[in-house]
């Protein structure tokens, strides 16, 4: 009945309200809003995502791409959007693949997030902001004083964040600079129990970055050469994923790069160095530890056009380096134990054809990996116009992916203080390349502008599958979750499912639906079902309003059961299981064209989470709950 | 927790920002101080739950503004503050006195206006601040100053006493989330409205 209600009480808000694009955070919301991927977050706004239903989350093996060149030189295993030094104000679009396949420049992945922030600097002087400011509510108040047992505790916040960029362009040279801060804070019931035991210095102290980017481009009307300098900085709690608890570090993360485009006619150079500096701090149990990533590359893409078809050929020289130049003591521990350098190189042929029935597109590659293999890659995409309206295509995907330097040589060591229980994690320079199988059957109908349907049916196996084993676990009497964990090469994994996507425009309202089965038999840490839908309505005062429903079925996290002996702080254990998901979210727009110097002024309001269900997605951490963020962008 | 003030009084600012923006930007794009009105009011709030049990119902005096964005549109504003006491009956080493400061801004919607009677709804949200004193105040430590957003709803019906003039009487139902149980308030008062 209670349910009844609210679905009563969400249509009646529908009929009142509409929607546009949806920047209220970060690039991790945006990325959220497109399709129906996990926030698998313990902290709100650091989400890692498990695209890809065969991927894992200690070992994700999801590619990011900026500007189409890979950055993957994250720390301790984490994969998220945030992290990435990318010019947020300047997204122009984001491209997802849930599924395995190449793309250019160190390209095979299983499963992409590509950003792409190559928009057309404006020819005149423009400054633009964007900032916003939000909290979970629910704070206990006066129940503090009326209910036993229940004590004082601060919900996730987000201290006033925004960014900043100017660009401008002077005769054949444009830039553009940006500068940006986010805070957040890592609080909540089940997180401040931890983490305050952990440090009274770090307790309570919010989780900050600070992203800065620099952008030159030289264009005439026959070459294109630009300079790209990014850096994002994070400082706080967090949980990373090759650590699994709850972590106070700083971490630098930068992106240099070169692109000479079409120095000679179709062939593209670009140079490129991507770092991480991460100091993990010493807190209670946990020794200090520093951790170096970089990568140095030389890509070349060269395209041409032969027999109607078009060709690319591309390359790549990686060099990847990892230590820890700190010296090992009673308070620092040696993360990586020596200093290490491995080179990978990647050769790809790809090919595409269109017709006015059909489509063909054809990749293939070799890539010499650090762990000296050879592995090669294919990827097929073959799609047939049955009328103008109707297509059916197909896609079948082969792809190897080697382990990382974490993987293969990381060690961290923490001790359960207050008792003489110490656990470690550690990468295996035995692991071997995993591959990944993917066949997908789609057909699409779209009879005009205002109807798509799309209807994917998908299967995919993947062999020694890269991920970290829980050797022994217990929950410590703060209620976190310790293990022994060592990284492997785990038995082969199979999944089939289906994806329906819907959307529909009539007048001001339009409406998106997307469905996900998946079978999770031998992935139980995958939902089942997912199911996004989201009603948009274009309101008369230049204002859209969005509603969103989402749900995600239950999940099993095997590697995170422990028995009810080792459980020191219920003594009941834990089964892994996650309860199902469901979660409404309301987005309100206003725009204003002009206010006094500012032009384009967009005003946000969101409500997300609107009915306090404790949603979580992973074992670890806080549960989300009802929060509501204004955000503010303009231009001046 | 200064910073909590902080990051609410942010938050409380940008509210206003927010409402003042949509309101002089929908009808003007300017805040023309004429359509500005304020008032006085007084109010009497029902409690339920655990603050009915402890501390009971209470009056709170207040002040009321309004922007006229149109005939049917106003953006409303009000903070009101009141003093609880907790029932004799319980121990003051563990139930707080309370300050309660309630700003509350939303819509108000003129669906049935003549000249001398207005007949409204504002819907909006709403920011609690509740200042914990006494004995038991030390139980928080520095969590003593606790802010909380809420959603609201007041119909209204009022009097044109002059050009100049008007007297409205209200009820608020407001809702202020709070775990694990939200407090529910019910007010009715009236206010002076002065333009």
């Amino acid at each position: 009945m209670n349910f009844f209600i609210k679905i009563i009480f969400t249509l009646i808000i529908f009929n009142s309200l509409t929607l546009s694009q949806n920047k209220e955070t970060r690039i991790s919301d945006e990325v959220l809003s497109y399709n129906n991927l996990n926030n698998a977050s313990a902290t709100y706004n650091l989400p890692m995502f498990l695209n890809n239903s065969l991927d894992n989350w200690t070992s994700s093996r999801i590619k990011f791409f900026i500007d189409g060149i890979s950055f993957d030189e994250l720390p301790l295993n984490f994969k998220s959007p945030n992290l990435l030094p990318i010019d947020y104000l300047y997204v122009k679009e984001i491209n997802l693949s849930p599924f395995t396949g190449i793309k250019n420049f160190s390209g095979v992945s299983k499963g992409y997030i590509g950003i792409n922030h190559f928009k057309e600097i404006p020819d005149s002087f423009v400054i633009k902001i964007h900032s916003y400011i939000g909290s979970e509510t629910g704070d206990p108040l006066i129940h503090v004083f009326t209910r036993e047992n229940l004590k004082q505790g601060n919900k996730n916040k987000i201290p006033l964040s925004g960014s900043f960029a100017a660009s401008n362009k002077i005769s054949d040279l444009s830039y553009r600079f940006s500068l940006g801060y986010y805070g957040s804070f890592s609080t909540g019931s089940i997180n401040d129990n931890i983490i305050g035991s952990k440090s009274t210095h770090y307790s309570g102290k919010q989780n900050k970055q600070i992203s800065g980017n620099l952008l030159l481009q030289f264009k005439d009307s026959k070459k294109e050469y630009s300079l790209s300098a990014s850096a994002i900085t994070y400082y706080g709690w967090d949980v990373p994923p090759f650590i699994s608890a709850f972590t106070h570090f700083e971490s630098y993360l930068y992106s240099i790069r070169g692109t000479a485009k079409d120095i000679i006619d179709g062939l593209t150079l670009s140079l490129m160095n991507n770092a991480s500096v991460t100091s993990i701090h010493k807190v209670r149990g946990m020794p200090a530890a520093e951790i170096n990533l970089s990568k140095y590359a030389l890509l070349t893409d060269y395209n041409f056009r032969l027999w109607d078809i078009n060709f690319g050929v591309s390359s790549s020289v990686n060099l990847n380096l990892a230590g820890s130049p700190k010296k090992a003591d009673s308070t620092i521990i040696k993360f990586f134990k020596d200093d290490y350098k491995a080179d990978d190189y990647e050769f790809f042929i790809s090919s595409f054809l269109k017709k006015k029935n059909f489509f063909f597109d054809f990749k293939i590659g070799v890539n010499y990996t650090i762990k000296d293999e050879f592995n090669f890659s294919a990827d097929l995409n073959f799609g047939y116009f049955i009328s103008k309206e109707n297509l059916v295509s197909i896609e079948a995907t082969s792809v190897a992916s080697s382990p990382n330097l974490t993987e293969l040589y990381g060690s961290y060591l923490l001790n359960d203080f207050g008792t003489t229980d110490t656990f470690t994690i550690s990468g295996n320079n035995n692991l071997i390349s995993e591959r990944n199988n993917h066949l997908g059957l789609q057909y699409s109908f779209q009879p005009d502008d205002n109807i798509n349907f799309n209807l994917k049916l998908f299967a995919e196996r993947n062999d020694n599958p890269i991920k970290q084993n829980t050797l022994n676990s217990k929950i410590n009497n703060r209620g976190e979750i310790y293990r022994d964990a060592v990284y492997i090469n785990a038995s082969s994994k199979n999944t089939a499912g289906i994806i329906f996507n819907f959307s529909y425009s009539i007048g001001k309202i339009n409406f998106f639906s997307s469905f996900t089965y998946t079978d999770n038999s031998s992935i139980p840490y995958y939902p089942r079902i997912l199911l996004h839908n989201k009603l948009i309505f274009n309101l008369p005062i230049n204002s859209d309003l969005h509603l969103a429903f989402k749900y995600s079925g239950k999940t099993k996290w095997e590697d995170f059961e422990v028995e009810s002996i080792n459980d020191e702080f219920s003594g009941e254990g834990y089964s892994g299981e996650i309860n199902e998901n469901f979660s409404f979210d309301l987005n309100y727009y206003q725009y204003i064209k002009q206010f006094y110097f500012l032009h384009n002024v967009k005003l946000g309001f969101t409500i997300q989470n609107i009915f306090n269900n404790r949603v979580r997605y992973l074992p670890v951490g806080n549960f989300l709950e009802r929060r509501i963020i204004f955000s503010f962008s303009s231009e001046i | 927790m200064p910073l909590n003030t902080f990051y609410d009084f942010m938050k409380c600012l940008l509210l206003i920002i927010y409402f003042l923006f949509t309101a002089s930007v929908i009808h003007s794009q300017e805040i023309e101080t004429e359509r500005i009105s304020w008032g006085l009011s007084i109010n009497y709030t029902v409690t339920e739950g655990d603050l009915n049990k402890h501390w009971g119902n209470f009056f709170s005096p207040g002040i009321h503004f309004q922007y006229d964005i149109n005939e049917n549109f106003l953006f409303d504003a009000s903070v009101s503050a009141s003093y609880l006491k907790p029932f004799t009956i319980y121990n003051d080493n563990e139930i707080p006195s309370i300050t309660l400061i309630n700003s509350l801004a939303g819509i108000e919607c003129r669906f049935a206006s003549t000249k001398n009677f207005v007949l409204s709804i504002s819907p909006g949200l709403s920011n609690s601040t509740f200042i914990f004193s006494g004995k038991a105040a030390n139980k928080v430590e520095s969590n003593y100053i606790e802010h909380e957003f809420g959603f609201f709803i007041s119909p209204a019906f009022g009097f044109n006493l002059s050009e100049k003039f008007s007297l409205e009487f209200f009820i608020i139902q407001q809702i202020i989330f709070s775990s694990p149980d939200y407090l529910h308030l019910t007010s009715s008062g009236l206010r002076f409205i002065i333009r």
